[in-house]
């Protein structure tokens, strides 16, 4: 009976250790990903914005378009649905950010009324060429943007990847055009 | 009765000839992205099929909404053309091949009707209602495009 009793007790204590340990330790960030990424500074219609006014958040990154009428809704969906996937208390450590590598068309406000039509949780940056280059030198991903387009009707290229970055404004995931927002909560969940 | 044949044969050939004219590709399930109200492009869907015993070549995509319609391949490399063999089928898809309509003239709403009109290079012109579709809060998985 009272070899019972403790074989009870030892296993509250490693389940409940168990929970605390899974709590506490996220998972390793894969080697690949440590050196993509950095802080940046670009312009949002609420005024400049630092990657890392949103340490304390989880950030789900991506680099588009407005003029983008299949990937980037597509994404921006996923994005957004994923947020509506979590709790209410999770969504406020989470954050939807679309950087616009097309400055010439897409000026902070109209990224705003962009974005908003997804969700109110995704915000829109953008910010001059030079900058853009920089972080696309920073984030490991490559992009064309017409320098002098002989009409408005032009094509950007753009990575088609989603960044998941950690509270510490880290990459810890990328995830590829075919992850649904199950996956991307999946993936977001281990970091909160 | 020569004269006769020869002609049965003429009607012959020229029934064939507009039996193959008026043979048309299939198009299903057309639909456009509703696009948010600032947006001035959109990405339009559909299922192509020929059916018919000859092959079928797609010219370009025109819209009475749109200034400018491209046929795109994923990453948004442009179609000069879709060539459909006799039995052969195209799907333009989210996440992938897409029609592209830019330079909306007016906001689309969900009620909006927007037209294509697919040129074909016999000279036939095909017109199709696309279905307006919102697609925020669809997840992307199972749907039927
Ligand atoms: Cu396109």
């Amino acid at each position: 009976m009272r070899t019972l009793m403790w074989i009870g007790v030892f296993s509250l204590f490693l389940f409940l250790f168990g929970m605390f340990t899974m709590k506490v330790h996220k998972p390793e960030i894969p080697s690949y990903l440590k050196t993509t990424g950095g802080d940046f500074q670009l312009e949002s219609s609420q005024g400049t914005i630092k990657l890392s006014d949103f340490h304390g958040h989880i950030v789900l990154l991506y680099f588009g378009y407005s003029h983008c009428p299949d990937i980037c809704p597509a994404t921006l969906n996923v994005m957004a649905s994923a947020i509506r996937l979590l709790q209410k208390d999770e969504q406020n450590d989470v954050d939807g950010l679309f950087v616009s590598l097309d400055p010439a068309r897409d000026s902070p406000d109209k990224l705003k009324a962009y974005t908003a039509f997804f969700s109110p949780k995704i915000i829109g940056v953008t910010g001059k060429r030079e900058q853009l280059d920089a972080i696309a030198q920073q984030w490991r991903f490559t992009y064309v943007t017409p320098q002098h387009p002989k009409t408005t009707f032009y094509v950007v290229q753009h990575p088609n990847f989603l960044y998941v970055l950690n509270k510490e404004g880290h990459v810890v995931a990328l995830l590829d055009e075919k992850s649904t927002p199950e996956d991307v909560a999946k993936v977001v969940r281990l970091w909160l | 009765m020569v004269v006769k044949q020869g002609i049965f044969l003429l009607w012959m050939i020229m029934m064939m000839s507009s039996e193959l004219q008026a043979c048309e590709v299939t198009v299903q399930h057309a639909w456009l992205r509703l696009p948010p109200p600032v947006s001035d492009t959109a990405a339009a869907y559909m299922q192509l099929n020929n059916h018919c015993q000859t092959t079928k070549q797609l010219k370009s995509i025109s819209s009475p909404q749109a200034s400018m319609v491209m046929m795109h391949h994923v990453k948004m490399k442009m179609m000069q053309s879709l060539v459909l063999k006799p039995q052969d089928g195209f799907t333009f898809q989210p996440k992938a091949n897409h029609v592209m309509l830019m330079g909306l003239k007016a906001p689309i709403h969900k009620d909006t009707k927007v037209t294509l009109i697919l040129h074909w290079q016999d000279g036939h012109q095909q017109t199709l209602q696309l279905e307006v579709k919102d697609m925020r809060g669809e997840s992307m998985q199972g749907m039927n495009m």
